[in-house]
């Protein structure tokens, strides 16, 4: 049986694709920490 | 020489946020504090813990304080004084009044002079703001290292773009080390802000996965060391930030680089134990957020053992399979839910065969059963992991086989999942497998022996 998509090991995430989490001009522009967090885990470890 | 001084010192007064400095410069102490005090007031109006600073830093006595006259310890007081200020007055700097009142510090204190880092980054969130070019404006030339990337932005009075800051956080270690000590420093205090804690978290998780992919290139020696620093750099900072209740944001910042160290950096098992026990130490209110922390760890941990605490806290968790399947729609959850199943196993094992002390009840005993299946069958766990759970199941049966037959539970597992639409192939293939090399797996259970064969011979 092949390996589904998410048995892979965990994904190699660019410094710009992680930049683009925090791409808010100002800090006051900036989402939620929890936002930001669960976007970050998205990209690390989403489906 | 004398006159060369009082230059200097009419200079130094004409610094002002408020005021241009020719203005600035003839203005005498008297008529600044009635200004800056009007601000203040305002100030205490909208919180009123700032009036904790009207018998100090805004007495009427403040207007004679020179602090070129006061003594170490006297500085070392005042220095205090104005950092629990500059914390509390942060989440304002957009109101005239705070900027009124910060006036006074900076007039009078020289808080800029003084206090330089702390005045600096206490402005730092606003580094986009129409008022931080202001700010460069007084800093005095010989900056500290700590905050030399504002050099360039001081000569052309800009503000810094946000990817000035994070590479300075990845690329300045005192920067770094002040930046985030400051942040706790705040923290503790009581005096943090969501937009201080989102802008530090965003920075920090930027800058460390700046220093770990740096830490790719060189050679393989220096790769390990480069590494190994920045992991020392930056577990202090999550080990005080994890420590400080109460705080969901600074919390999950903590778990936001947690992620990006335990993804980019290659960590031993003993410290991504550590790390997903500081998680769930003291998780209450952020234990959603945790749980995704935990399965991004679980996925690089090899072999999926959860320690003492991780399984305890998990298990404590309210409907934890409702919560992994939540979590299974965006992210991985198979590994974390592997090492629940193994620590479950393990438990109902030890307990069943009485090597713990207070044997669980036939109902507990019964529910823990119920609970473990369900994992399985939500669909949470990968092939090989259920490979892997089954091999676990089946290994502590074989260890018992010498001196008991198959433990009930087990089997009673087994049989369930044997019959499972979802993971009912891959269990009885797997024990079949294994059943191959271990003679004594089926020992003793008729109905297991039933439960793995085949579906067309069962129907038969």
């Amino acid at each position: 049986v092949a390996p589904r998509a998410e048995e892979e090991d965990t994904k190699v995430v660019s410094a710009e694709k992680l930049a683009e989490v925090f791409a808010a001009e100002s800090a006051f522009a900036l989402p939620s920490v929890t936002e930001m967090f669960e976007q970050v885990a998205i990209l690390f470890a989403g489906i | 020489s004398n006159s060369l001084n009082l230059k200097a010192q009419k200079k130094a007064h004409s610094q002002s946020l408020l005021f241009e400095p020719l203005i600035a410069a003839t203005q005498d102490f008297d008529t600044l504090y009635q200004i800056c005090h009007e601000g203040f007031t305002e100030l205490c109006r909208l919180d009123p813990r700032f009036a904790g600073f009207s018998a100090s830093i805004f007495s009427e006595q403040s207007k004679l304080e020179d602090r070129t006259l006061l003594t170490e310890a006297q500085n070392k007081r005042l220095d205090s004084i104005l950092e629990s200020f500059l914390g509390l007055v942060g989440s304002r700097l957009p109101l005239k009044p705070a900027l009124q009142a910060v006036e006074w510090v900076v007039r009078r204190f020289r808080v800029h002079e003084h206090n330089v880092n702390h005045f600096t980054v206490t402005f730092l969130p606003y580094h986009a703001h129409s008022i931080f070019p202001t700010v460069l404006s007084i800093l005095p030339r010989d900056l500290p290292r700590t905050l030399k990337f504002l050099y360039p932005y001081i000569q052309s009075l800009s503000c810094p773009p946000r990817h000035a800051v994070v590479y300075s956080a990845a690329h300045n270690q005192g920067f770094f080390a002040f930046f985030c000590g400051y942040v706790l420093k705040v923290s503790r205090l009581g005096l943090q802000y969501p937009a201080l804690l989102s802008f530090w978290a965003s920075i920090t998780t930027e800058a460390t996965g700046l220093m770990l992919d740096q830490a790719r290139s060189g050679r393989r020696e220096a790769q390990v060391q480069y590494q190994a620093d920045v992991i020392m750099r930056v577990m202090p900072i999550l080990n005080d930030g994890l420590s400080l209740g109460g705080i969901a944001d600074l919390r999950v910042g903590c778990y936001m680089i947690l992620t990006i160290l335990s993804s980019k950096a290659t960590l031993s098992n003993d410290a991504l134990a550590s790390m997903m026990d500081a998680v769930v130490l003291g998780w209450d209110e952020t234990s959603h957020t945790g749980l995704i922390c935990l399965a991004v760890m679980a996925q690089k941990k090899q072999p999926t053992i959860l320690s003492a605490s991780v399984y305890k806290a998990l298990i404590n968790l309210k409907d934890l399979k409702d919560k992994l399947s939540v979590l299974r729609r965006q992210y991985r959850v198979d590994k974390l839910t592997l090492g629940i199943v193994l620590g479950m196993i393990d438990e109902l094992h030890k307990s069943a065969t009485g090597k713990v002390k207070g044997k669980l009840t036939r109902n507990s005993n019964s529910d823990f059963v119920d609970q473990i299946c369900t994992l399985f069958e939500a669909d949470l766990l990968t092939r090989p992991s259920v490979v892997e759970a089954i091999d676990r199941m089946s290994s502590l049966t074989v260890e018992e086989a010498q001196t008991h037959s198959v433990p009930k539970v087990v089997s009673d597992i087994i049989i369930r999942l044997a019959a499972s639409e979802n993971v009912g192939e891959t269990v009885r293939e797997t024990v079949r497998r294994l059943n191959s090399t271990h003679e004594g797996l089926l020992q003793g259970s008729q109905a297991l022996e039933i439960a793995l064969r085949p579906s067309q011979d069962v129907d038969d």
